[in-house]
């Protein structure tokens, strides 16, 4: 096939009335407090997942094509298992989230025109990397450079202090967990 | 297919899908919580009748 040719030529197109739903991690951000909580990208520089309004794709060539675009990585994206996402790159937050508007299925997972969170947990993410999602609660939340906010068990905050990370603050996961979930008004993530 | 804000790779796309749910899955705005008003009147404790003592 020709590198110029676009793959939705390819693809099936269906249409439904019910959202799709799927797993995703985020970064979190707050202020020293726990205050001002905001679910944001692992990765990149995409804008932040705002309470209480859908999150819309945009993309750089926003000049070229819409969000999601079959022959771009544009869109928020999702995956049917979360398994996959021990791979992500620090993840904070794990949780479930409605997808709707333009939706594109991928063999893994799926990028989407609009989201929302439906069900979110703080994760320890060195305990979510080495035994996936089960037994990765959280017992306290640092407060980092550029109002970063990492979830650490007791035994991972040791070892990243052990190895220079020292939050400038900790803060009660349990609260932390509680506020995020008042802040974006969804339900806990049962594990 | 790669990043997206997620860093993990998600294959190959397979199908797009137009969705127009009937209802946008977001949360009910929080409404104020209603004036209580003011305090119920405590009702006035029943006085039960004493029944006498049986044979």
């Amino acid at each position: 096939m020709s590198s110029n040719v676009s793959l939705a030529r390819e693809l099936s197109v269906g249409a439904t009335t019910e959202p799709i739903v799927a797993w995703r991690a985020w970064a979190l951000t707050g202020h020293r407090d726990g205050t001002e909580l905001l679910l944001r990208p692992v990765a990149g520089r995409s804008r932040p997942w705002r309470p209480m309004e859908p999150a819309e794709a945009a993309c750089k060539h926003a000049r070229l094509h819409g969000a999601p675009n079959v022959d771009c990585s544009c869109g928020l994206h999702g995956t049917h298992d979360v398994e996959i996402l021990r791979r992500t790159r620090c993840p904070a937050v794990l949780g479930r989230v409605a997808f709707w508007g333009r939706v594109i299925e991928h063999e893994l997972g799926y990028r989407a025109q609009f989201g929302y969170p439906q069900r979110l947990a703080l994760v320890c993410q060195f305990c979510f990397w080495l035994w996936g999602p089960h037994g990765t609660r959280p017992a306290v939340v640092g407060w980092l450079q550029r109002d970063e906010l990492i979830p650490f068990c007791w035994p991972h905050l040791e070892q990243a202090q052990r190895y220079g990370m020292e939050p400038r603050r900790l803060l009660p996961a349990d609260e932390v967990d509680l506020r995020l979930r008042e802040t974006y008004a969804v339900d806990m993530l049962a594990f | 297919m790669q990043q997206g804000g997620l860093a993990v790779n998600i294959g190959r796309p397979k199908r797009i899908i137009e969705i127009e749910p009937a209802t946008v899955p977001l949360p009910e705005p929080q409404l104020p919580m209603p004036d209580p008003g003011p305090a119920p009147v405590e009702p006035m404790p029943l006085e039960l009748p004493v029944e006498p003592p049986g044979p």
